[in-house]
Order: C-alpha cells, then structure tokens, then sequence
C-alpha cells in the first residue's frame, strides 16, 4: 500500500510535470523533423500527419544540392569557426588581465562591460551597416566575424574571469618558481585547468554565431555568402512557403548545435560550476 | 648551495610599506626562520627572495650574485606553498618532474631523482595519484618532493604546516627538520607559531610591522629577547609583564609595585644604576616558568615573594598553568607540577626568580638589561 502511495507520489511531483514539460519543449523539434521527412503533398494534406505515411529524403537532398544549403552551411561554419577563435583568444586574454592583476579603473571597466549586454542589438544595425558599407565590407564574412567578436568579448570576458580566478594565482607562481617563464607558466598549468572554461566560452560562441539571423541578414546581400538562418528566411518568400526545404534546412542546422553540445557537456557542467579544485 | 644576502630591502605598496629596512644574511647551510604575528611582512619578505614580489627598495644576492630583478625561474631556489600549489591536472610523480622538465633535465635523470625524494619521503606508492586523491599530509609531502628533486640552492617554505592537524603538523616538522639537516640545503622558513619557530630554526628572525626586531638562536631569543614584543611573542605560556617603580634601598635597587617588594640582583643593580633608571617606571617582565609556588606558608623567610590568590587552572597532564591575580588588575602566569592539587580561589605565596627576570623601559619597552 505505502510503496504504491510513494510511487503515486512521485509520478505526480516528479515524472508528470517533467513530461509535460518535456514534451511541451520538444514538440516543435518533432513537427520539424515529421515535416522534413514527408513529401510535399503530404505537407499540407488536411487531417495532419503525426506520423509521416511516407517517408522521404528529398527534401534534404533538394535543400542540401539544389536550394544551396551546402554552401550555406559552409559558410556558418566558417563564420562561426572565425568567431569562435577570435573570442576565446581576446576573451582570455582580458579575463586574465581582469583576474589576475589590480589596475585603476577595473571596476569600471567591468561594469562597462556589462552594461554593453543591455544594448539592444537592433539598435546597432543602422550604425553598423554604415561603418561597413564605409569600410566596404558589406557581404564580406569579415563583417560578421567583427561584430560578432565584438559582441561576444564582454561577456566572455567576464565568463573567462570567473574561470581564470578558480585557478589558484599560487599554482602559476609554483611553476614559475619551477622553472616557466609567465607564458610558459600560463601554456603548462593554467592552460590545461581551464580548458572546461574555454570550451564552455568556445561553445557559447558558437551557438550564438551559429544561430545569428539579424546582423547576418542585414551585413549580408550576395547569396553565396548567406549563412544558415539567412538561407533559411528566403525559404519563406512572399507568396508561397517551401515548407519541405525548410524543416529540412533547420534540421541540417540543428546538427551541429547538438553535436557541439553532446560533447561539450562534461566541460559545461564542470566550467559553470567553476570547479577547478587545487 | 649558497647562502642568501638582504641589504636595507624595503617593499612599498603605494603609500604602505609592508618591509622596512630588512637587513639579514643567512648563511649556508643555515635553517632560519622568519617568524611574527600574521600581517607582518614575513609572506613579502619569502616573495621578495623568490622572485615573485618586486623588490622596492635595496640589495638581494644569493651566493654572491645580486639578483633583484632576476624572474623567479633563474634564481634556483625552490618554494613550498601554504596550500601545497600541486598542479591539479598532473600526477605525484608529474608534480615532482615538472620542474626537472621545464629545466631540460634528461629523462632517466628526472626519474633517478623523483624516486630518491618519493623513497626520502615515503611517496613511492602514490606516484599515480592525482593530488586531489591524497591527504593533507600526503599532499605536504608531495610539495616538499617537488621543492627537494630540484636540489637547489635555496629553499623557501611559507607556513608549509599551517593547514596540518596539530598531531601531523608535530610529526611533519621533525620531518622537515630532519630533511634539511640530511640535505643541508640553505632554507628559509616562514611561520607565525613560536612553537615551530623555536624548534625548527638554527636562527630566528622575529618581525613585527614590516621590521625586523631580533634576529639571534632560539635560545638567545627565548632568554634574552631584546624588548617587549619579542619577549611576548615568544614563549608559551606568554611571559608576565608588571609595571612598577625601582628604588634604592642601601646598596640595593628595589622594583615595587602596589604590594610588591623585589630586589634586583647585583648584575641587575649596576646596569639600572648606570642607565639612570633608579626612581623611574620599568617593566618586569618573568616568565611563567620563573615563578615558583611556594604553597599557602605564609611564614615564608624567602624573598622577592608575591601574595596572591588562584583564579584559574591549565591543566595539560604534563603540567598545569596556574592563572593568579596579578598587580593592578593584571593576571599572573605561572607553571606548576601536577602533583600538587590546588584549588581555583586558593591563596598561594609566590617566589620570583629574580636571576631570570627581565627589565624593560616603559617608553621605548627594550629589554634595558642590553642597552649599552
Ligand atoms: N598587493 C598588496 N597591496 C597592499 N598591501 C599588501 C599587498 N600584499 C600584501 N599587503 C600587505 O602587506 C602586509 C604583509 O603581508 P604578508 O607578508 O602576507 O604578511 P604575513 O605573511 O607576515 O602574514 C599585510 O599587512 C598585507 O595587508
Ligand atoms: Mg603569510
């Protein structure tokens, strides 16, 4: 009777609201991968298909060959690889100089830094298509990979200052009275403990490159330099919606995002738990 | 080996000077210690040898080499940390070879050396553990390791034993002291424990505010401490302090104090004499092992006797610290045999061993027996 009572219990505060949710948050996912798979008259055959009837490939094949998402993927991932790079180098760099030593204004500079975030990013648009329209990098990669950077420094920033600080200042002055120079010091100890941080900075960076839609749309005008998300708004013209490229496209998106997280997760979960321990 | 020379080394953060004027040269082979209060500049004067704190002001040499802005890695010495600093991500035996690494040492003479200090300090069976597998002795042990297979000319300790329990921060201290007399490897030792300090060092150096107050044996220190704070500091129970007047009495000098009637010894007499103290304010100072219980007689013949009464006892089995009232509102300390049962509140007749008292000025507290 009690084992019954108790497992009752726990269906209703624990397995049914985990469900719910659950389900509430993947269904999106689910209607996109059913719509990928279906061919295009089953698309918008009326009842739905929950279950596709017919199972069919070509709608990655049409998107992958014929619409150009190979290339689009291409250039996402060259564009976020970029970015990701370009991050993780300044971002360490300025969480050491954050953590490590004291100087006149740091406070400040935090706080600046932080406030940066609150800056809508619509606002900049305008500004920004100015500076590189003057620059004549419109539709150039480089555009993006700037202010993607640009964007992505401060908090990283503050994110690789968090990390750098759980590594004990004392381990770098062991190994520099080991024998390192500062570098080296930085290369053989604290790089190897901060590795969870720079992953977890490197993938964060890369999510939000991956998935950036506005400034790529707008910095963007040549469709061999359309990234994912940009290829993927032209799928929904002004007359008519290519549903079947579409989903396909999203789920040839999504790929690598989960990948990128399948294999990030241990360095996530130990990097936002900041546990570097001496 | 070398020894390590400072000259009028000053360390000055902004407008605060942490070290003042350090003058103090350690020879080879020597073991001293640098001990005082926490804050005292002991961390800064370890940091500045090291390499790791810029020197502000004044001369550094190990050997005969100045070496103030040499960066640590040049300077051949190794240091052991207060909380250990092993890499996290490299094993025992990684730990140890790492600085023999970065040194370019050849491989089978890394591992000769990293099995000699794992043998030396009883490692040999963790050399696979990662640090975070080991206990807080074993860690210790690790980062001595690692400070001995580098065989260099100086070692460099800051409170290795602080984080210890008291049992194995005993044990680990005979382990070190023993280390260094087989290595005979110069070393300098921080601590802010007296204790330590007086059973480690062949020399102590007693800092207090950024100055260095004495530097001298440990017996030296601990029986003719130049003033006021070091004969405080050092010393377990701390020893006694009461303010009182000196007088001449015939031939005699007198120390009095309300109910207190003290005659100085002949030695004593002449300096007090001498240095003009006679009819000012001193300070006596005696330690609690100085002060004899005579019991409840109060027929006592003897001189130099104190009436007062128990208000707390110490008992640590071997001995028992008996807490009194002391002169004007003060408590007076001493040590007493366990074999004989007071009780707290009990009236007792102290003698004082004159003989070992020590005399201080009031306004400048030094230890007047050694002023010139
Ligand atoms: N970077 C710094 N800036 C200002 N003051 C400091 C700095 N580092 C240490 N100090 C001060 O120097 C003094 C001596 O410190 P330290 O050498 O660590 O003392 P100890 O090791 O004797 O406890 C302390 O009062 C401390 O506050
Ligand atoms: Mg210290």
């Amino acid at each position: 009777m009690m084992k019954i009572s108790l497992q009752k219990e726990r269906f209703f505060t624990l397995y049914f609201p985990l469900l719910i949710t659950m389900t509430f948050i993947m269904f999106p996912f689910y209607w996109t991968v059913n719509t990928a798979l279906k061919n295009e008259g089953d698309i918008v055959k009326t009842p739905l298909e929950y279950i596709p009837s017919q199972i069919t490939f070509d709608n990655f094949i049409n998107a992958w060959n014929n619409i150009g998402f190979a290339l689009f993927f291409k250039n996402s991932l060259f564009l976020a690889g970029c970015t990701v790079i370009s991050v993780v180098f300044f971002a360490t760099l300025v969480g050491y100089a954050l953590s490590r030593y004291r100087f006149k204004g740091k406070k400040a500079f935090l706080l600046l830094l932080l406030c940066t975030q609150f800056v809508p990013g619509a606002m900049l648009i305008i500004p920004l298509f100015i500076i590189f329209k003057n620059l004549g990098l419109i539709s150039n990669p480089l555009s993006l990979i700037i202010a993607y950077t640009t964007f992505q420094i401060p908090f990283n920033s503050i994110l690789m200052n968090g990390f750098i600080s759980n590594v004990p200042v004392q381990l770098e002055e062991a190994a520099m009275v080991d024998g390192c120079s500062r570098l080296q010091a930085i290369r053989h100890v604290i790089f190897p403990l901060l590795l969870p941080g720079i992953v977890a900075t490197g993938v964060f960076t890369f999510i939000y490159a991956w998935n950036e839609f506005l400034f790529a749309f707008m910095l963007t005008n040549k469709a061999a330099n359309f990234t994912l998300s940009v290829g993927l708004s032209y799928m929904m013209g002004e007359f008519n919606i290519n549903y079947g490229a579409l989903a396909a496209g999203s789920v040839i998106a999504l790929v690598p995002a989960i990948i990128m997280f399948a294999y990030a997760q241990r360095y996530l979960v130990n990097g936002l738990g900041g546990a570097v321990k001496g | 080996m070398a020894g390590v020379k400072l000259q009028n080394i000053y360390k000055r953060y902004g407008d605060t000077t942490v070290v003042q004027d350090v003058n103090l040269e350690i020879k080879d082979k020597e073991f001293i210690v640098l001990v005082g209060p926490s804050g005292c500049g002991k961390s800064t004067t370890l940091r500045m040898i090291a390499g790791l704190e810029e020197i502000s002001d004044g001369d550094m040499y190990i050997g005969d080499k100045r070496l103030n802005n040499m960066p640590p890695k040049d300077r051949d010495i190794a240091m052991v940390f207060q909380n250990y600093a092993l890499y996290p991500h490299m094993d025992v035996y990684e730990n140890m070879a790492f600085g023999l690494k970065m040194r370019k040492f050849a491989k089978p003479e890394i591992d000769k050396r990293v099995h000699e200090a794992a043998n030396i300090l009883n490692l040999e069976s963790l050399l696979k553990r990662k640090p975070k597998d080991l206990s807080g002795g074993q860690r210790q042990r690790v980062a001595l390791g690692r400070a001995i297979v580098r065989e260099p000319q100086v070692f460099l300790m800051d409170e290795p034993l602080s984080n210890l329990d008291a049992k194995l921060r005993v044990q680990m201290r005979t382990e070190i002291s023993k280390l260094q007399k087989r290595l005979q490897t110069t070393t300098v030792y921080v601590t802010h424990d007296q204790t330590e300090a007086m059973t480690m060092g062949d020399r102590l150096v007693v800092m207090k505010d950024g100055i260095i107050q004495q530097i001298a044996t440990p017996d030296e220190i601990y029986n003719a401490p130049v003033n006021m704070f070091v004969a405080g500091f050092i010393g377990s129970p701390a020893m006694n302090f009461i303010n009182g007047n000196l007088q001449a009495q015939g031939n005699k000098v007198i120390f009095t104090a309300c109910g207190v009637e003290w005659k100085l010894t002949n030695d004593q007499a002449k300096k007090v004499s001498n240095l003009n103290y006679v009819g000012k304010e001193v300070i006596i100072g005696i330690r609690p092992e100085d002060i004899r219980n005579e019991g409840v007689s109060t027929e006592s013949q003897k001189e130099n006797i104190y009436k007062t009464c128990i208000e707390v006892q110490e008992n640590t089995g071997a001995e028992v610290y008996l807490h009194c009232t002391g002169v004007a509102d003060t408590m007076l300390t001493l040590r007493s045999d366990c074999s004989i049962k007071m009780q707290c509140g009990e009236k007792v007749t102290l003698s004082m061993d004159m003989e070992k008292a020590h005399l201080f000025d009031k306004s400048t507290q030094q230890n007047i027996m050694l002023c010139k």
